[in-house]
């Protein structure tokens, strides 16, 4: 599904206080089946904005296009339910979501409340264990009873299970080990590639910007610093340098490769595949 | 959650918010007490007098107040109610069984009417203008002399610190799984009385189970830094005992003057009654 931007403007609010535009007059195209890397530093407005496309947090001003649907400051609870069938968020931290006695009811729990038949919702749940790469014998164990990891995934089962057309999730790595992290995100993209789901992941993480995603947002104070291809993004390293931002690993090597030898590579690359073929290609290996 | 305006504070700088936490929880609990002293109309006139004075001078506006009274005015308009219907004397006006609405119950009903709603416009101004964490010291202070006794008090107000300090995380993290929850299809706010209190269960049980997780964490830290809250300690937040703090008790002093002459006085009663 599409997502769409129009002049969105919105506000934070926390007990009595309230952050004013915390996302400020965006208007931007996300198009189906992409998977965005959404990053900027705190307080940016990258949780926000996923939950603009969620409907968790409605606009001050301006509207959101997801697929069919029209969120805007007055969309009622019906409009909102449904997009939340369509919208699956991944909040940071999921496993604190966890409530119900087993596992199975946990993950359950998003498909019965979207109305699945009791038949759909045996199957996603098994479907999105699979997927998870969890063992059906901890269907029947509580919830608490598992390890933090799985506890993450438990948690992500549950939000896969409402088979989502649209996936925002929000740090999906953090607290984990790099292990963990990476299965996570490959799992992410395997949803993005075979299922063609529209992804977009909030992470400080470049190298898993670089690996993973086909197009990076910047966010600074609530506005939209840029929004293009991963690529085209860490190749102009003037603007890099201007955003204050990290290189992922490959790259930061290929620079150091590239100022010792004062040989300019061709491409910018983003993999270490990528950094591979073009250090044969320069005859560098 | 977020309606709640009592036990709330609301940062500034008036002589409220200045005077020393200890002085300002002996007067408000005075001023309650005091507040049952008090038996004619003319005196509640008077306490009336007192309270707009002690919002104006907190410098947050009368409404804030008013909102605070909102959630309990049903509970309050109750109390009252059977206050009226239970009491009889003077002129009666309608009657039936044990029930009877008289001129002497209106006139008591409308004392604790007003009681009700002076203790929590006080009890608001004692919180709105003192920082949780002043107030605990101040309960400390003004449990001292228990530990005369041998009861450790040092305990309890550590207990009722913490507790204070995480209610804005506990909040916070209401928020999360709230709208973590609303994101796996759950809408808040709807249906029969049952199947609202069923969709309380993901709510509260995450929640439970985080509360548990850090006390257990933070009872640990507080063994792994040696902390016994038994011993004998010093304090990083010094009270300070001024001079204004000993006048505004001493206002306390005037009001009840006040009280004692007014209550020479049943003007009002005696023109109704």
């Amino acid at each position: 599904m599409q997502i769409k931007f129009d002049q969105v403007s919105a506000d934070y609010q926390l007990g009595p206080i309230r952050a004013k535009n915390i996302i400020d007059d965006v208007s931007l195209q996300i198009a189906p089946a992409t998977f965005t890397a959404v990053i900027g530093q705190t307080g940016a407005g990258k949780t926000s904005l996923l939950k603009l496309i969620n409907g968790i947090l409605r606009p001050t001003s301006g509207s959101i296009q997801v697929g069919e649907f029209t969120l805007d400051h007055s969309a009622n609870k019906a409009t909102l339910n449904q997009v939340r069938s369509r919208v699956g968020m991944v909040f940071q931290f999921p496993e604190n979501q966890l409530f119900a006695e087993t596992v199975e009811a946990d993950i359950a729990f998003g498909p019965k409340n979207f109305n699945f038949s009791a038949e759909e919702v045996d199957q996603s749940v098994y479907r999105s264990l699979e997927r998870v790469g969890l063992d059906q014998s901890l269907l029947k164990r509580s919830p608490f009873s598992l390890s933090g990891g799985q506890q993450r995934r438990v948690a992500l089962a549950g939000v896969l299970a409402t088979k989502p057309d649209i996936l925002v999730l929000d740090e999906p790595g953090a607290g984990l080990d790099a292990r963990g992290k990476q299965e996570i995100f490959a799992l992410i993209k395997k949803l993005n590639q075979q299922d063609r789901v529209t992804v977009l992941v909030v992470t400080h993480d470049m190298n898993d910007v670089a690996i993973y995603a086909d197009h990076v947002l910047l966010l600074d104070q609530g506005k939209v610093i840029t929004y293009q291809e991963t690529r085209a993004f860490f190749s102009d390293q003037d603007q890099l340098t201007e955003w204050n931002l990290e290189l992922p690993d490959t790259l930061h090597l290929q620079r150091q490769i590239e100022q010792r030898t004062g040989i300019n590579f061709k491409q910018t690359s983003l993999t270490r595949t990528e950094l591979i073929d073009q250090l044969i290609e320069e005859k560098l290996l | 959650m977020n309606k709640l305006i009592l036990g709330r504070y609301f940062p500034g700088n008036s002589f409220l918010h200045r005077i020393d936490p200890r002085a300002k929880l002996l007067a408000a609990l005075y001023f309650i007490g005091l507040l049952f002293f008090v038996d004619y109309f003319v005196g509640f006139i008077w306490m009336i007098c007192f309270t707009l004075l002690v919002t104006k001078i907190s410098g947050v506006s009368l409404s804030i107040y008013l909102k605070g009274i909102k959630p309990l005015i049903w509970l309050i308009l109750m109390s009252v109610f059977f206050r009226v219907i239970f009491t009889v004397g003077g002129t009666i006006y309608f009657s039936k069984g044990p029930f009877a609405i008289s001129s002497y119950g209106l006139l008591l009903g409308f004392f604790s009417f007003n009681r009700f709603i002076l203790i929590i416009i006080i009890s608001t101004a004692l919180t709105l203008t003192t920082k949780p964490i002043d107030l605990t010291d101040a309960i400390d202070a003004l449990l001292k002399p228990l530990r005369l006794l041998g009861i450790s008090t040092a305990e309890f107000s550590l207990m009722l610190s913490i507790s204070l300090r995480f209610i804005p995380n506990l909040l916070d993290e209401t928020q999360k799984v709230l709208d973590a929850q609303r994101a796996r299809g759950v809408v808040f706010g709807e249906g029969n009385l049952l199947e609202q209190m069923k969709k309380i269960v993901p709510l509260i049980i995450p929640l439970f189970s985080s509360s548990l997780k850090r006390a257990e964490e933070m009872a640990d830290v507080l063994e792994v830094r040696g902390y016994q809250p038994s011993k004998k300690r010093s304090s990083f937040r010094q009270l300070s005992w001024r001079f204004h703090d000993t006048a505004s008790l001493l206002i306390m002093g005037v009001l009840t003057i006040g009280v004692i002459i007014l209550n020479q006085f049943p003007i009002i009663e005696q023109w109704l009654l």
